[in-house]
């Protein structure tokens, strides 16, 4: 005997990423979650970027990581609300920890939050988190071809961040490609080309981020 | 690997399902999984068949229909896949080449469940 159900197979976590994304809006809080394979530059690039924005808004960071508090230990210098979840195996945050951590963490005066993903670009694809916006960053070194071959986490992606872009004289990358695979999967994606080494692309990168986080203040 | 949270979810759903309907033993489960969903299939089976029997499911099977993506263009209406000429993904309107939109390709559903009729 067949019984339809017809329901996501997510539908307990999207609920609480519902609620997630309920109180972020109550609080005023514009949050990315920001997916890349380990070692794209997610964390050197948000150090790069806070230490430009802290002094305009209030902003914050949830960390995400399968062990260590290592990344949470390299923002503390800048004086921000960071809060570390290890995922103790968990090759992505869901929406369960992100709801776990939010009480402790100060909403009220975060206007700009971003949840830095475990490194992968498969799985965290897959779970909502309540964000407002989806960044994917994909380094200079990990080669051109990473759009057409992660198109699961390019499609529902609100910007794509180019990272290392001071080491293109040392790698075979075309950019032409790169962006055109990009389009192809994600045709209206922010498109941004960064070096948190070099500084280029930050002040570009900055002032889209705080235009985002406008209509929340 | 995620398949295995995923499928973790999956049999708790079946679960609920099922309890709504008085428990009766689980034969089938049948999910929708989009092109676009992230998810490979294969993994999703490997998960689901290592976890049954901890959901009371023994030897319940799993089908898997994958859905292909769908595209409908907001700008001139055509419909078409999302499938390019190179065989890369393209999610562009094949006449006007304007962004299109996924209607259908994200999928991740549990669609039925086929039950011991009693």
């Amino acid at each position: 005997m067949e019984i339809k159900v017809g329901k996501k197979i997510q539908a307990a976590n999207d609920a609480i990423a519902e609620r997630n994304r309920a109180g972020f809006t109550a609080a005023g809080a514009m949050v990315f979650n920001l997916i890349s394979s380990p070692g794209a530059g997610k964390t050197t690039l948000l150090i790069a970027s806070l230490e430009r924005l802290k002094g305009k808004l209030g902003c914050g960071v949830i960390e995400g990581d399968v062990e260590t508090d290592r990344d949470a230990r390299r923002l503390a210098h800048l004086g921000l609300p960071v809060v570390q979840i290890t995922t103790d195996g968990a090759c992505h945050l869901d929406a369960n920890m992100i709801a776990t951590v939010l009480p402790d963490f100060p909403l009220a005066r975060t206007k700009l939050l971003f949840i830095e993903n475990v490194g992968n670009l498969v799985c965290p694809a897959s779970y909502d988190l309540g964000e407002r916006g989806r960044i994917v960053l994909m380094s200079v070194p990990e080669g051109d071809d990473k759009p057409a071959k992660y198109p699961a986490a390019l499609v529902n992606a609100t910007a794509v961040v180019l990272t290392k872009t001071d080491l293109l004289p040392h790698c075979p990358f075309s950019k032409d490609k790169f962006w055109a695979d990009v389009a192809g999967v994600n045709p209206r994606v922010q498109r941004f080309e960064v070096s948190a080494v070099s500084g280029a692309g930050l002040e570009e990168w900055c002032a889209w981020l705080l235009a985002q986080a406008r209509p929340a203040l | 690997m995620h398949e295995l949270s995923l499928a973790q979810a999956l049999l708790e759903q079946v679960l609920a399902a099922a309890r709504e309907h008085g428990n009766p033993r689980v034969e089938r489960v049948r999910v929708r999984i989009g092109e676009f969903a992230g998810v490979e299939a294969e993994a999703l089976r490997f998960a689901f068949e290592a976890l049954r029997d901890d959901y009371g499911c023994a030897g319940a099977g799993l089908d898997i229909e994958r859905v292909l993506a769908t595209l409908r263009c907001p700008a001139c209406g055509t419909e078409g896949t999302a499938c390019g000429d190179d065989g890369l993904p393209d999610l562009r309107c094949e006449r006007c080449g304007g962004a299109a939109e996924l209607m259908l390709g994200r999928e991740l559903e549990l669609a039925a469940i086929d039950v011991e009729e009693r």
